[in-house]
């Protein structure tokens, strides 16, 4: 016993002792002039070579051994800087880099620790706001997603659109936060434009495997967008018009030092723009995104943030037909004076069709000690949809009127409430740990439609009708733990392990998962790495949709009692190169396994409402598997990056299940080869040059190639009584159907895109004026949009055989943008 | 600056080019394609066989058609299903009028004559021309403890609403664990005897009196009944003519289900549907798919009892209890009122069909091809593709068992229009017309 007492308390001496010889240095690295805080710069040992990153928040965390250390400070577009230090105790040191005006790097960002070539994660990578500023625009609009869509392993729906298929997953399989809280409907314009307003995102995080623990519920990839906090010291801004929307951005502090804001805006103007074109009926669509974001200092210790962002889309028609007919009016008190006289009808239709976000957070940055930082976080997040239409006839003679009127409205929403815990914990030079929980409160409402029938005629009894249809409330509890240690187990060697458990609690059932990840980082020599890794990702809601471009209609819904969550396991290997003469070399594979990935059954599509939608589905696997390459150049006055993705990703459905008779078939994005070219040029000081070339392989499309006899229904023929009568004249309808052999069993042809911009930089007294030219798809290619049988020529005659047609949307499009930045 | 915006609105709004493509399917072979509805306890079902072609499906009149029971071999046929190239002759009775109409007559149509029962498994091969194609379905179940009522109702909805309605509320409990599948169909079994006053030859003078009675007697062995009306100063022979207006066995497949959660399945209850229309410009983005095969699941009614309402338009206008004035006759007396009108029979067959899910879900797909929302859609996203159970070929074998309810919702309703003093009485207004439209 008392050799035990020893043993035991020489070890805590040990550790005391060992602990005693640390130190930890902890603080914020933020912004010289602007004070915003920095995501993702280095904090580097030049002596030791140990290093870390600043988190999500700006707070980093290092312990060295005490005595003389110099620590190395550097974030992309930043001066580099370095701190000489005496270490005897735990010191919280704030650092302020300030910006490198001599260079504009954009691209890809890879030398955080946390993502990228640096990290022990595979398939994780930062997109700096130049690089979505430098990406040659699309009328006049710079967009992160389009922006994510030049890297490797993402492939484009319909071209230009924003949405995004990560390594063969879905366009619902993507978690997209905008400061933690999801956002449900990412895009404007049937899906041409993200809800990101450029101005205000400060950092985009874009992961598509090697999932930290603290992100679930989605399979494909994870968009983590922080919006900028505001400058502490100075109040400037910009502001920008452009072909189709203007944007403003301005932010500045309210107290000095302590409290800022920061306040974005975008607004588009293509009703204005189209009123000449639609003389004859009037139409607007407009959106807006507004961005706030109030940032408040308390202590080195405690901030507190308010983000809110609201957005809406809106488009409305009216139109007016004032000789849409006559009614017969009956006149006269009996029936000899009886008569009927004519009265024009005026018809006056219309429709809307809005949607919106409003996601408003409010987060509080805790620091318990130079180890431990802690962030919470408390979101409320509401999607809503609402169409209507209505239809109204009218007619008055002399004192006599009447009126038809009817109307439908119909409304989708989602609505959450929820709170984030995030721990960063730093026990030893060797561990970080990152621990915490989520938990939201889901409302879906997946429908609620109403109609109104309202007639009167002269003396005829009125009627006033109308119906409402409300789909069931389905509320969810969704609850998750994670934790992860990225853990230096060498010099050379590096693993990050982690584990998420997650809840899905519905009323009557519960979904418990546990997803592990690993990574481990391998250096073989100072510039050449190898990487591997596992993750594990769970995912509880859908979207259900049947179409390539992304409508308000489509739903969000939530998984049942009948319908288990969607799982993949994603395997990786990579080698990468860097730091060769400025250049950085990358090879990935990977191997994802999809289970329960929903397709709606043959002959089943979503349209418009999610009645029984779990009995129009079936679950079944996915496989997708790969070799990404990319190469960048980071230095001198030509940058940019290539990249190559060689891919094949396929469906498979059990027998019965009605999904293609259980034969194996392609993703409709299984694009063999995709080839993204991005390439920057400083050409002066204020000229810069932007090129993006994309080719891929054509997706996929079911079409149909013959027609099948198709025989309704007759309920005579199996009745007793009428036996006789149908076997006699059996009156079965006849019909021809469309006959598709196989899903997805046409590929359309290849795709390739240039698009060139130039920016042309003023710098005034006051201001400075940037003016971009933009050209998207310079060489007009006719890639295929969309494809459809045509069954009329241009005169309108009806053709022998249908014709199978592609529609090019996007075209060779000029934009421009003007911007002031003050 | 305007120009350069109106061109560049110009490209942006109105540049998205066509073209054409080229697939190639010139290797493609015509897939053998089967269909059957197939009825349980039923004499005769047919199976029609066909190939799917580039233009229209080609008929198959040389195959070998198997059916097979709980494995067990029924019956092979080899010979179509020809009817007669016979006419038919059809009588409408009011007007007097026949002709003649082909009666229908299918190619690639096999009559199997062997009944099978409930939970009984067939399969359906069929052979044509080294290629083998067949299905295989379970007979499905009699719906048990269903109980259904129906009345005549009055509902405005659209052009119908001048009429009657026979409205159907149907209590079905759900008595299985699994998801079971139905769907609903409505026979109007409708008879209308019309009977009617009308003046034979013109006035007879009072002196006339004995021709009038000898007349009289003729006319009684004619018509069915036969009165003398004595004005001031004329007589005139009213006869009551009795004949079948109108006969017809209609099959409604197009009952009205608004607001009905089980049928619409939440679809949005869009002013097309009140009024009875077709899709009309108020149904909202890309229109929705309405359920014209009237199919549906217990899915929305798990453990439950489902209360289904529908309503089928009946031939009869509102004002059926209503004994209206319609004309009038200057020269009857004015205490002598002369009654026509007509006697009414309307009964009713509801028939609750359990089908297979194969069935289920090929109706609903035939549902979704003929809305108007999948002639969009299909631009966007893609030809649909038809479900089928058929393996080695394409193409659906359904089996349905019936649960027949019978109504007799109108036995001999008189409805009598009376023939007023005031007008004239024009016998023209009864020329025919439109057979779907009762004029009294």
């Amino acid at each position: 016993m008392k050799k035990i007492l020893a043993a035991s308390l020489l070890m805590l001496l040990h550790v005391v002792v060992m602990a005693q010889s640390k130190v930890t240095i902890s603080g914020y690295v933020t912004d010289v002039k602007s004070a915003e805080t920095i995501i993702g710069a280095t904090i580097y040992d030049v002596v030791t070579r140990h290093g870390t990153a600043s988190n999500v928040f700006g707070f980093y965390s290092i312990t060295l051994n005490a005595g003389e250390h110099t620590l190395q400070f550097s974030y992309v577009g930043c001066q580099t800087k370095r701190i000489s230090l005496s270490l005897k105790n735990d010191t919280v040191i704030n650092v302020q880099l300030s910006a490198n005006v001599e260079l504009a790097e954009v691209v890809v960002e890879a030398k955080s620790r946390e993502v990228g070539i640096e990290s022990a994660k595979m398939g994780s990578i930062d997109i700096p706001v130049k690089l979505i500023e430098h990406t040659p625009s699309l009328l006049g609009e710079t967009d992160v997603l389009r922006t994510i869509q030049m890297t490797p392993g993402v492939q484009q729906g319909v071209g230009g659109a924003s949405s995004l298929y990560v390594r063969g997953g879905n366009g619902d399989e993507n978690l997209v936060l905008l400061d933690g809280a999801p956002v449900y409907k990412i895009d404007h314009l049937f899906g041409f434009f993200s809800v990101f307003t450029p101005d205000a995102v400060k950092k985009v995080t874009f992961y598509k495997s090697s999932f930290p623990a603290r992100y679930n519920g989605r399979t494909s990839s994870v968009i983590d967008v922080r919006t900028k906090d505001g400058d502490m010291n100075e109040y400037h801004g910009s502001a920008s018009i452009g072909l189709l929307t203007s944007r403003f951005n301005f932010e500045g502090p309210i107290a000095k030092g302590k409290t800022s804001f920061c306040l974005s805006g975008r607004t588009t103007y293509i009703s204005a723009l189209t009123k000449p074109f639609m003389k004859d009926y009037e139409f607007s669509y407009w959106f807006y995104d507004v961005n706030l974001k109030l940032n408040h200092k308390f202590s080195d210790h405690d901030r507190l943030y308010f983000a809110l962002y609201n957005g809406l889309d809106k488009m409305k028609s009216d139109d007016t037909d004032d000789e849409f007919g006559t009614h017969s009016v009956e006149i006269g008190n009996d029936v000899e004076s009886r008569n009927y006289v004519s009265a024009p009808i005026t018809n006056n239709y219309g429709g809307m069709l809005k949607w919106r976000n409003f996601i408003p957070s409010i987060r509080w940055n805790h620091i318990f000690s130079s180890r431990l930082f802690a962030n919470t976080t408390v979101n409320y997040n509401h999607y809503k949809m609402a169409m209507s239409s209505y239809d109204d006839y009218n007619w008055r003679y002399d004192t006599l009127r009447g009126f038809e009127y009817n109307s439908a409205e119909y409304n989708s929403e989602i609505e959450d409430y929820g709170a984030i815990v995030d721990f960063d914990y730093l026990p030893l030079p060797a561990h970080t740990i990152k621990f915490g929980g989520n938990y939201t409160y889901h409302n879906f409402v997946p429908e609620t439609a109403n109609s109104v029938y309202k007639t009167e005629s002269g003396d005829d009894i009125p009627t006033d009708t109308s119906a409402v249809v409300r789909s069931t409330t389905i509320y969810a509890n969704e609850v998750s733990f994670y934790v992860d240690d990225d853990w230096k187990l060498a010099d050379n060697l590096n693993i990050n392990v982690g584990v998420a458990y997650t809840l899905f609690a519905l009323k009557s059932k519960k979904y418990h998962n546990f997803n592990p990840r690993l990574s481990v980082k391998y250096m073989l020599l100072d510039f050449l790495t190898i990487k591997a890794s596992y993750s594990r990702m769970s995912q509880c809601v859908h979207l259900l949709t049947s179409s390539p471009i992304a409508l308000p209609t489509d739903l969000w819904v939530p998984i049942t009692d009948e319908i288990k969550p969607e799982v993949a396991n994603q395997y990786g290997l990579g080698l990468y190169l860097t730091k060769w003469q400025g250049w950085e070399v990358s090879v990935e594979g990977y191997y994802k396994k999809l289970s329960n990935v929903l397709e709606y059954k043959d002959g089943m599509s979503f349209m418009g409402f999610s009645g029984s939608w779990t009995s129009l589905v079936a679950p079944g696997e996915g496989e997708s598997r790969g070799i990404e390459f990319m190469i960048q150049k980071n230095e001198g006055r030509l940058t940019g990056m290539l990249s190559y993705t060689l891919s094949k990703t396929d469906r498979k459905f059990s027998r019965g299940s009605g999904v293609n008779d259980g034969r194996r078939f392609p993703f409709a994005y299984d694009r063999r080869h995709n080839l993204n070219i991005v390439a920057n040029y400083q050409l002066t000081n204020n000229i810069e040059l932007d090129a993006t070339w994309t080719f891929h392989s054509g997706a996929c499309a079911t079409i149909t190639n013959a027609k099948q006899q198709i025989i309704e229904p007759d309920v005579m023929f199996g009745n007793p009584q009428y036996s006789n009568y149908a076997a006699e004249q059996p009156i079965y309808t006849e019909k021809s159907a469309e006959y598709v052999p196989e899903r997805n069993n046409y590929r359309l042809p290849c795709s390739h895109v240039l698009c060139m911009g130039i920016n042309f930089h003023k710098q005034k007294k006051r201001y400075e004026r940037i003016f971009n030219l933009s050209v998207y798809n310079l060489y007009n290619a006719m890639n295929p949009s969309l494809i459809y049988y045509k069954h009329y020529d241009a005169d309108g005659n009806e053709l022998d055989k249908p014709k199978l047609t592609k529609i090019t949307i996007l075209p060779i499009i000029p934009s421009f943008t003007l911007t002031y930045k003050f | 600056m305007k120009k350069i915006i109106y061109i560049i609105l110009i490209l942006v709004f109105c540049t998205s080019c066509e073209n054409d493509l080229k697939p190639d399917f010139s290797d493609m072979q015509g897939v053998l394609t089967i269909n059957a509805y197939l009825y349980t306890n039923q004499d005769t079902n047919f199976v029609f066989v066909s190939r799917t072609s580039n233009t229209n499906p080609q008929y198959v009149d040389n195959a070998i058609v198997e059916m097979r029971v709980n494995g067990e071999l029924q019956q092979t046929v080899t010979d179509i299903f020809k009817t007669e190239e016979r006419y038919v002759e059809v009588v409408d009775e009011w007007s007097e009028r026949h002709w003649t109409e082909p009666s229908c007559s299918f190619n690639g149509v096999y009559m199997l004559t062997q009944k099978f029962a409930e939970n009984d498994v067939v399969r359906i091969d069929v052979y044509a021309d080294n290629q083998h194609a067949w299905a295989e379905s379970v007979a499905p179940q009699k719906i048990e403890n269903a109980k259904a009522e129906c009345a005549l109702a009055n509902h405005s909805i659209g052009k119908y609403s001048d009429w009657k309605f026979a409205d159907f509320s149907i209590n079905q409990p759900d008595v299985s664990p699994k998801t079971d599948y139905y769907r609903i169909a409505v026979l109007l079994d409708y008879k209308s005897d019309r009977y009617m006053w009308q003046q034979y030859g013109l006035d007879f003078s009072k002196n006339e009196q004995s021709s009038v009675d000898s007349l009289c007697q003729v006319l009684k062995a004619k018509y069915a009944d036969v009165v003398v009306v004595e004005n001031d100063d004329c007589l005139r022979i009213f006869c009551l003519e009795k004949f079948i207006d109108y006969k017809n066995v209609n099959v409604s497949s197009d009952f009205f289900y608004n607001g009905d959660a089980i049928l619409s399945e939440g679809e949005t209850p869009t002013s097309a549907n009140e009024s009875g229309d077709e899709t009309s410009d108020t149904d909202i983005v890309l229109g929705s798919v309405k359920n014209i095969n009237k199919v549906y699941s217990d899915h929305l009614f798990s453990n439950k009892t489902a209360n289904i309402h529908i309503s089928v338009p009946t031939p009869f206008y509102n004002n059926l209890n209503n004994s209206e004035i319609i004309e009038s006759v200057n020269y009857l007396p004015e205490d002598e009122l002369l009654r026509s009108g007509s006697k009414y029979n309307l009964s009713a067959q509801l028939v609750l069909q359990s089908i297979t899910s194969d069935q289920f879900f090929y109706l609903k797909a035939l549902n979704a091809v003929a809305s108007d929302a999948y002639e969009d859609m299909s631009e966007l996203s893609g030809s649909l593709k038809i479900p089928s159970n058929v393996t080695g070929g394409c193409g659906n074998i359904n089996i349905t068992t019936n649960t027949v309810f019978d109504f007799c919702i109108l036995e001999d309703f008189e409805q009598q229009k009376t023939i007023s003093k005031g007008c004239y009485y024009d016998n023209d207004y009864y020329d025919g017309g439109d057979d779907d439209v009762i004029y009294y």
